[in-house]
């Protein structure tokens, strides 16, 4: 010890060291990079093409804002008519579901149910069955001849539609097959944050004279709030993507004209045509809505983050 | 002897304490949720019960719960004669290679989420989260391109890999958040005992986060049994059908003429699932209320 | 040979704070030193600093005579007792303990022998199959004692080891633990913001405030002869007085002039300022301890000063008294029998042979000859 040696501290903090995170993190960045931004990249890049099932190898070029001009131009295109169909299904069906899932949540959450297990259990079956199988049951229930519905409503003497190849009550299984299928998650979350709630609010608020409709909006909606308007986001953004149920009932209603959004694209890159460029134009519009969703749902994260 | 005794205590304290009004309010309560379960789970009754009808007879225009001759024909046939087990072989295949791959390549990277800091940490972050919004059909042409580049078309292992890329973003985010709950006081403890980055992860960090493992491996595996779509699109020949394939082109080629086999398929493709559901729903709703509050 | 050295070491993190100023510390082989400070002064640090756990912005840290300003944590030869514990929740003690030999890639016959041999000696063989969760605070800070010593590693490093226990156990262990090191004769750095634990364990104690080393020194010449006005207030139960005031001479003897009343210096404090009284500035701070100070019901001026009580803490063993003097309040200790009432007239005497000064801005010290 007799010289004092430098000190080239190139040994960072145990926990900031940028080359072992990475090391770690590595297989993912790949993983995700080639199969996930590379998708993305790609897909906005050929939004600009002309790209289709003929010309895929050789002999596609760019053709600038073409494919968005075709779907955004004119208002009478199939595009905004898609578009409105989904956010119709979208709003009714969210609201459908938070309404249903609430209902039930607070339902199942009061005293006086026996073997509530059981009955949770049973609830949530919905959710438990994978979804194409039970869309795929109720394509059957609602057909026109033999489907469970029609039996059910010709046993009491009531008219019985042809539910699927009728626009709008195509549109309304939609709606009934979807809620089934996603009520069980809102219920789930709200359920979650009904029960962290301490039951000495409900108590004091009964000493002051609270009745059941005041306790719900003063205490029981500001404190599951939060995690009802993140679940609220989730299940937005899903129903806004959703694709098994349309295509799964009757592909997208009669001569497709209950085509969601996702639908939609499907069609255009499988069916004929295969239209690539066409059909990347239209969902990286898509993404933009979608991304306007997250954002929302990470300003209300945030603002939620803040009142704390 | 002393708890048949204690039990009629219960009940007779129980029914002292309740005035008749309650007593009505909670009996049609009971009432009420018996009416809705049986409303929600109706189709499934009708499943099963189709299900159990001999096949090739005529369905009916007329609601028959039970049906007339019940029969597991249609089991049999499923069983014994359609390709139920090459799909099921093929499904377990992909579900199983692909929790293994997620586990394998999201857990490492999520403890350096979570213990490190380190360049382009939040940027990367956000993108994780922004990933898992995006449409999967935008991907989908690149995805085919890239299939069939690696000549991963109508492979199964290749829609493993799609698999994993799209369940990868939200792993690795709920894996982050779940090792974030683990303090680093052990880890440190592990390195000054000799222990590497790699020794402090395996043998520290890993065996205590075993719930949320579980938790990562059960939702991959979920989402790759259930998936359909995306396994219709990338396999083609039928040797590497999965049971959501089967069970579509089942329901395809037997709309109105085999209905029973479509719904024997059915009830035998989810049973297994639903029971693990059952099991595993304790923990999801604990984990789904951490994460909606903490976001 | 298992010294300390930290040589001119600073810490500066993210965002500009310092942790750590320029701090030169060495620590002898089989010493028991006591980082000693408030919160946020930089004792952890210092010690995350020497576990490796951070490395320095600035200077070197030796471990027995080796550089390791550069090693990792993992190659340094030590052991740490975290404040809170941080045993592996899901091995069992027996596991726990073995971890670092397993870590070392020592036989298994070895690491089962000196596991049991470890625990043997802090008596926690019967709990070598449970788990951390089913044991007390007490038996879990055994548990991270034996982790750390199994190794015979170089350096022991403890980070408020017994703050999470109760007092009883508290003073138990301190006691254990010292005999501990006495019989191992490891080289041990020790945290702790509690004076009264780092007075009875220490060899030396290192006493630091916002990063900077005030004071490195044996306990009682840490008590009896505080470097300035914060080591002084910090070490010692109750708190020293501190009175401000100027120094006039008056005759051949000096006087404090206080707030409305005057002290007369002891004349040993007289010869401690000697020269120093004619270059340095009369602002003073008076510092007594409260063990110092007389009180009684007769007394007379210039050695007693008249007072009131305002507040007396019946401790059982002896009486703390709250005096107002004009405006200063001081504390002093009486026998437990002498009870003084609220509101009592009496007289205190505050000078004293043991009394301290310090400079009223730089806070050093005037009296205390330096170590």
């Amino acid at each position: 010890m007799n010289k004092k040696p430098k000190s080239p501290h190139f040994l960072k903090d145990i926990w900031s060291r940028n080359f072992v995170a990475y090391l770690y993190m590595l297989p993912s960045l790949v993983m995700l990079l080639i199969l996930n931004l590379y998708p993305i990249a790609f897909s906005v890049g050929i939004a600009f093409t002309n790209m289709y099932l003929g010309n895929i190898s050789g002999g596609w070029r760019f053709i600038g804002l073409s494919n968005f001009v075709a779907l955004l131009g004119s208002f009478s295109s199939e595009f905004y008519y898609v578009l409105y169909k989904t956010f119709l299904f979208t709003a009714i069906n969210v609201s459908l579901q938070v309404l249903f899932g609430l209902a039930f949540a607070i339902f199942y959450n009061s005293k006086g149910i026996f073997g509530k297990k059981i009955h949770l259990a049973i609830v949530i079956l919905p959710w438990a069955i994978p979804g194409y199988i039970s869309t795929l049951i109720w394509g059957g229930m609602f057909q026109t001849a033999y489907g469970a519905i029609n039996q059910i409503l010709r046993g009491v003497g009531l008219p019985t539609p042809n539910w699927l190849n009728d626009e709008w009550l195509a549109f309304g299984t939609y709606n009934v097959v979807n809620t089934w299928l996603a009520y069980p998650f809102m219920m789930t979350v709200i359920l979650g944050a009904l029960q962290g709630i301490s039951p000495e609010l409900y108590e004091s608020a009964t000493i002051d004279g609270a009745r059941s409709w005041h306790k719900f909006r003063h205490i029981t909606l500001p404190l599951i709030r939060r995690p009802l308007l993140l679940a609220t986001l989730l299940t937005t953004n899903t129903t806004f993507q959703q694709f098994n149920v349309p295509f799964l009932l009757n592909n997208g209603g009669p001569a497709g004209r209950n085509q969601t959004v996702m639908l939609w694209g499907y069609n255009t890159i499988f069916g004929s045509g295969n239209f690539y460029g066409l059909a990347s134009a239209f969902l990286d519009i898509v993404l933009i809505f979608v991304l306007i969703i997250g954002f929302l749902g990470l300003r209300v994260s945030r603002i939620a983050e803040e009142e704390r | 002897m002393s708890h048949i005794k204690k039990l009629r205590q219960r009940i007779a304290v129980r029914f002292q304490k309740i005035s008749k009004k309650r007593l009505m309010f909670g009996i049609s309560k009971n009432l009420l949720a018996i009416i809705l379960e049986l409303a929600i789970i109706f189709p499934i009754i009708w499943i099963v019960s189709a299900s159990l009808r001999s096949y090739n007879s005529l369905l009916t225009t007329t609601l028959q719960i039970i049906p007339p001759n019940p029969t597991l024909d249609a089991y049999y046939w499923v069983i014994f004669q359609s390709s139920f087990w090459t799909w099921l072989r093929n499904s377990l295949f992909v579900t199983l290679f692909t929790a293994g791959l997620v586990l394998l390549v999201a857990s490492p990277a999520a403890y350096a989420m979570s213990r490190f800091t380190f360049l382009a940490k939040k940027p990367l972050l956000y993108s994780l989260v922004f990933i898992q919004f995006v449409p999967g059909l935008l991907m989908f042409i690149a995805f085919f391109y890239l299939l069939i580049f690696f000549g991963l078309y109508d492979n199964l292992f290749g829609l493993v890999l799609i698999y994993t890329a799209f369940l990868l973003p939200f792993n690795i985010w709920n894996l982050k958040a779940f090792f974030d709950t683990i303090p680093k006081d052990i880890d440190e403890a592990a390195l000054i005992d000799g222990a590497s980055y790699l020794g402090a992860m395996f043998y520290v960090v890993f065996p205590v986060s075993l719930p949320g493992i579980a938790v990562t491996a059960f939702f991959s595996f979920l989402t790759a049994w259930n998936e359909f779509i995306v396994a219709s699109i990338v396999l083609a020949s039928e040797e590497n059908y999965t049971i959501p394939i089967g069970l579509y082109r089942l329901n395809q080629t037997t709309y109105q003429t085999n209905w029973p086999l479509f719904s024997a398929l059915s009830v035998l493709a989810s049973i297994p699932i639903v029971i693990v559901f059952m099991i595993a729903q304790r923990y999801l709703r604990a984990g789904l209320a951490i994460g909606a509050v903490k976001g | 040979m298992a010294d300390v050295l930290l040589e001119n070491v600073t810490k500066e993190f993210e965002g500009g704070v310092v942790a750590v100023k320029d701090l030169y510390l060495e620590v002898k082989d089989k010493e028991f030193v006591v980082l000693l400070g408030p919160s946020g002064c930089g004792k952890t640090t210092t010690l995350r600093l020497i576990a490796g756990l951070e490395t320095p912005t600035r200077g070197n840290i030796y471990i027995g005579g080796k550089l390791v300003t550069n090693v990792e944590p993992w190659a340094r030869d030590i052991a740490m007792v975290f404040q809170s514990y941080a045993l592996y929740p899901h091995m069992s003690v027996s596991d726990n303990i073995a971890f670092p030999l397993k870590m070392h890639k020592r036989p298994k016959a070895e690491i089962q022998d000196r596991v049991s041999k470890t625990a043997e000696s802090l008596e926690i063989k019967q709990l070598l199959d449970r788990r951390p969760r089913q044991l007390s605070g007490g038996q879990r800070q055994r548990v991270a004692l034996a982790r750390a010593i199994v190794r015979n590693p170089k350096v022991f490093l403890m980070d408020e080891p017994l703050s999470n226990l109760d007092a009883k156990l508290r003073v138990l262990m301190r006691i254990e633990l010292k005999k501990l090191q006495k019989r191992l004769g490891v080289t041990t750095i020790y945290v702790t913001h509690d004076q009264t634990e780092a007075m009875t364990l220490a060899d030396r104690v290192a006493i630091q405030f916002n990063g900077v080393l005030q004071q490195y020194a044996p306990p009682t010449e840490i008590f009896a002869h505080p470097k300035n006005r914060f080591v002084a207030g910090f070490v010692g139960t109750p708190p020293m007085n501190f009175i401000e005031g100027k120094l006039k001479p008056w005759g051949n003897l000096v006087m404090l002039e206080a707030e409305g009343f005057s002290i007369m210096l002891n004349p040993q404090l007289n010869e401690q300022l000697g020269e120093s009284l004619k270059t340095l500035s009369l602002d003073v701070t008076y510092g007594i301890r409260p063990e110092d100070i007389e009180i009684s019901e007769k007394g007379e001026p210039s050695e007693w000063v008249k007072g009131e009580v305002y507040g007396v803490e019946l401790l059982g063993s002896q009486n703390v008294v709250h005096v107002q003097i004009d405006k200063t309040r001081i504390v002093a200790i009486a026998p437990a029998t002498k009870l003084y009432q609220m509101g009592e007239k009496i007289w205190v005497k505050l000078t004293s042979s043991r009394a301290q000064l310090f400079d009223k801005e730089t806070e050093k010290t005037l009296t205390s000859s330096s170590s």
